[in-house]
């Protein structure tokens, strides 16, 4: 498993390394972050649809605008920005319960 | 100074069913004056249109069975038998299918006349079957309606299964009330209040009714924050208020206080109900925009609307026991609405001895949304002098006397 090297961080990784699925592409994290902080760092802006097909970024990350809702290991409706990372977890951007269960 | 025929105070459902009834079928000059209270029990309603169910005590009512039905299974019958499945007198049962005999015809009239849609969907209402307790309740209802035999259907498990695929697989079967339909609401409210504005209705909105006028035992009009309004009949349809005015304009009380009911609703999910449902813990039904809706609580606590924790937790439990995939879906919204009560769960209707002018439309508890289409009318046809559709008697304010 290739070293996280964030440009953006401001200090080094301590914690344990592992990955997490991102629209099933394995994606490096660390123990401790949030999963909008795993997002944002592999680039993932647009990260949530709305159940009215609106698209949006994280917008406050501190778990108040309900912008960063994403489907976490199949449950939606998650905050990307109050939910921390886990070996092997499974993360879907822009999907929600219409897209897959039809209304 | 101006002068009225008819001023309508409280513009929740009644007073707007009226003020439309009226307005369409009389050339009478009419006014509405209405000031939204916290807790106007019109925009908290659930908005079922639950006549057969709502008679025989299941929507709101239907907590305090569960004592009932377990008493009945444990062979108490002397405790049971004082508490019979509460069922509301056949003037109840006449007043509530008469009214909902009248809201096909109404959906398509404010469709086509008015433009707007309140929502008319045709859901049926079952009543969800785990042990035998419930078979034991059900059974007391259906045995207690004869006359409407036609209008329920018995579902075992694997058609409640097949009509609705969400209900939790431990529902052993249900009744289903084949009359019983939801509504909008909020969107009924304002359907009646626009169709009263294009019919030519004068709207006072935001605009409270501080005093009623008098001149001895006649009601002659209502004082506002900005001026006097003159009328030659004041309706009071001031829900759960409706004391208030009464006194003002009688010098007496009558017994209309406010019930709370707490409501708990989803956010939005795919269609998994088809019809509305109703449990031993709680009534859900889902509205035209997705969103489920399950009430409700039955108590007595003043004017307060505040939401309560142990409330919400036994209606969240009670419906995510039925509808299993309810655990997957967040809570939107709770709040709380005040119903206008009364000791006998009967509304109060019609003119009141030795008083003028003077027309009550109010006490319709947890009914409103449902009896707003006859209350409208027959306030309507007491206005024209008409014979009314229903006998009033059952109605009037002097049975509490």
């Amino acid at each position: 498993m290739s070293e996280l090297s964030r440009t953006q961080d401001i200090t080094d990784p301590e914690g344990l390394q592992f990955q997490i699925q991102i629209d099933d592409i394995a994606v490096n994290a660390c123990d401790g972050e949030t999963v909008l902080s795993v997002l944002l760092a592999a680039n993932y802006k647009q990260i949530m649809e709305s159940d009215r097909e609106a698209v949006s970024g994280a917008y406050c990350g501190m778990g108040v605008c309900h912008c960063c809702q994403i489907t976490i290991n199949k449950q939606h409706k998650q905050k990307a920005c109050q939910t921390l990372v886990q070996p092997n977890m499974q993360v879907e951007t822009k999907q929600n319960r219409f897209k897959q269960v039809g209304v | 100074m101006k002068q009225y025929d008819v001023i309508i105070a409280g513009g929740g459902v009644i007073g707007a069913a009226c003020a439309y009834f009226l307005s369409r079928d009389t050339n009478l000059k009419i006014a509405l004056v209405d000031l939204k209270k916290p807790g106007n029990a019109s925009r908290a309603s659930a908005g079922g249109l639950w006549a057969i169910g709502e008679s025989v005590g299941l929507g709101c009512g239907v907590i305090f069975f569960k004592t009932l039905s377990k008493l009945q299974s444990e062979g108490d019958t002397e405790a049971a038998e004082t508490l019979r499945p509460h069922q509301l007198p056949e003037c109840f049962f006449e007043l509530a299918l008469k009214s909902n005999e009248l809201y096909p015809a109404l959906h398509e009239e404010m469709l086509t006349r008015h433009d707007v849609d309140f929502k008319f969907e045709r859901t049926g209402l079952k009543f969800i079957m785990y042990n035998r307790d419930d078979e034991i309740y059900a059974d007391s209802i259906v045995s207690g309606i004869p006359n409407l035999s036609s209008q329920i259907r018995w579902l075992d498990q694997q058609q409640l299964r097949a009509e609705e695929p969400y209900i939790t697989p431990d529902a052993i079967g249900a009744i289903d009330f084949i009359c019983d339909h939801q509504v909008n609401p909020y969107r009924l409210v304002d359907a009646y209040t626009e169709g009263a504005r294009q019919n030519g209705v004068e709207l006072f909105l935001n605009t409270e009714v501080l005093e009623v006028l008098r001149e001895g035992n006649k009601v002659i009009g209502v004082r506002t924050q900005e001026q006097s309004l003159h009328c030659d009949t004041l309706i009071n349809a001031a829900g759960a208020w409706a004391d208030d005015i009464y006194y003002q304009a009688t010098g007496k009380h009558m017994p209309v206080y406010p019930v709370k009911g707490q409501i708990v609703l989803s956010e939005r999910m795919p269609k998994v109900l088809n019809g509305c449902i109703s449990t031993s813990d709680c009534y859900i039904a889902q509205k035209d925009n997705g969103e489920i809706l399950i009430g409700s609580s039955t108590e007595e606590k003043g004017f307060d609307t505040t939401n309560s924790l142990d409330k919400i937790t036994e209606l969240s439990q009670g419906a995510m026991k039925c509808l299993p995939i309810l655990k997957e879906s967040s809570i939107k919204r709770c709040w709380a609405g005040l119903r206008p009560g009364t000791p006998d769960e009967l509304p109060i209707l019609g003119p009141v001895d030795g008083v003028e002018g003077y027309i009550n439309a109010c006490g319709h508890f947890r009914t409103g949304i449902l009896m707003s289409a006859i209350t409208g009318t027959l306030i309507t046809e007491l206005m024209t002098g008409k014979p009314t559709s229903v006998d009033l008697a059952p109605f009037c304010v002097e049975r509490f006397e």
